[in-house]
């Protein structure tokens, strides 16, 4: 049975498409010097804070906002879809 | 801090001591070659060692953000080869003041010694070539080390481009220096017999300009197959500037190494030759500072 990635994983995954070889260094960092824990145990609650530090840290990097907002969103998706999707939905005006 | 020092108060005492080397040493072949008086002689030479000593501060500023970001990431896949990077990236800061130092004082001295002038141009021969030899060795395990982990494999149509501009290159330089050559060892510029020439001139250069080809094939392609688009936009900085430098120095190599057969050339024209590489050197190690500056950053925020 094939084993599920952890939230770890798939953050790591989608920064690898922006910092490439950097980035289990440039997440580990993050969650450890500002979530204060081990990379591993990253939960879907730290995951907002986790995105503040990161759109933080890629502002040092570029001033590229186009790029920075897209690797944010792609990192918001990993939150609940379930949850994300209902949230959205009630919020949606009635017609 | 010591090891950031260290580089820079290097550099600062190894150009003071060209430029007054310069301003005091006054080669006579040269004055006597462009019919120069002293003071012409000077005042030119001041325009040609200003610029270079600004081009050692470039390699050095390159070499210093290479080993720094090399450092940040050695516990990395890559470490290895960056750190193999820094240190022919240090080789090749540390080959622009020595020889140039070393040539110096041995053709300042040399005219006046008639025994010391065949042997100050042999040591500087000499010393370009083990400066080639060791520089483009040790860029070349980096970027084969990269290659290796970044799992890039050269394409055909880039080796075939590659060989190819590799054997234009020998055949010209073999052309340049094997042509109208004299037999007599004392009146060939390079004051070594033929088969010495043949061995332990052409053969180690092309050894070592053939490393140095491919090392910059190897880190271009490594650049482009990266993850990582901020990643990759300073790797391609990085990289295209290792390339720059390597194509600059070969280029150095191959007119020095050649510089006999251009003594015809008019004084205007081999300044121009000359001001045209700094610039390229300069251009190439910049772009190495700002790559490495950018790709340590990625590893600090």
């Amino acid at each position: 049975m094939p084993v599920q990635p952890t939230l770890y994983d798939r953050v790591v995954r989608i920064t690898h498409v922006y910092l490439g070889p950097a980035a289990e260094r440039f997440i580990g960092r993050q969650v450890q010097s500002h979530l204060h824990k081990e990379p591993t145990e990253l939960s879907e609650r730290d995951l907002e804070k986790l995105i503040d530090w990161i759109r933080i840290a890629v502002s040092l990097i570029t001033e590229d906002t186009e790029i920075i907002d897209e690797y944010t969103q792609q990192l918001m998706l990993l939150s609940n879809p379930r949850t994300k999707s209902k949230r959205e939905s009630t919020l949606e005006p009635s017609l | 801090m010591k090891r950031l020092v260290r580089p820079y108060l290097s550099y600062g005492i190894l150009a003071v001591l060209y430029v007054l080397l310069n301003l005091f040493i006054t080669p006579n072949a040269a004055t006597r070659q462009y019919n120069l008086s002293v003071d012409e002689y000077r005042i030119m030479i001041t325009t040609i060692i200003l610029p270079v000593v600004a081009i050692w501060f470039a390699a050095f500023y390159g070499y210093e953000k290479m080993r720094a970001y090399a450092q940040a990431i050695r516990k990395s896949p890559e470490g290895p080869a960056f750190s193999d990077m820094a240190n022919g990236a240090a080789w090749l800061a540390w080959s622009l003041p020595i020889p140039a130092i070393i040539s110096t004082i041995l053709l300042g001295v040399g005219p006046n010694h008639v025994t010391l002038h065949s042997a100050a141009i042999i040591i500087n021969n000499y010393l370009a070539i083990a400066f080639a030899l060791v520089i483009f060795t040790v860029i070349g395990r980096a970027t084969r080390k990269l290659s290796e982990v970044g799992r890039v494999r050269p394409t055909l149509f880039g080796t075939q481009v590659m060989i190819g501009s590799f054997v234009v290159l020998g055949v010209l330089y073999c052309y340049f220096t094997l042509h109208n050559i004299e037999p007599h060892v004392v009146t060939n510029p390079y004051h070594l017999p033929l088969w010495l020439i043949l061995l332990t001139v052409i053969i180690p250069y092309l050894y070592a300009w053939f490393m140095g080809l491919l090392a910059a094939y190897e880190i271009s392609l490594y650049s482009k197959k990266s993850k990582g688009i901020f990643y990759r936009q300073a790797l391609h900085l990085l990289s295209l500037g290792v390339v720059i430098v390597i194509l600059a120095s070969i280029m150095i190599q191959y007119l020095s190494s050649i510089s006999p057969r251009l003594s015809h050339l008019r004084l205007n024209s081999y300044l121009i030759i000359i001001y045209l590489l700094l610039i390229v050197y300069s251009l190439g190690y910049i772009l190495i500072a700002l790559g490495a500056k950018k790709l340590k950053r990625i590893e600090e925020v």
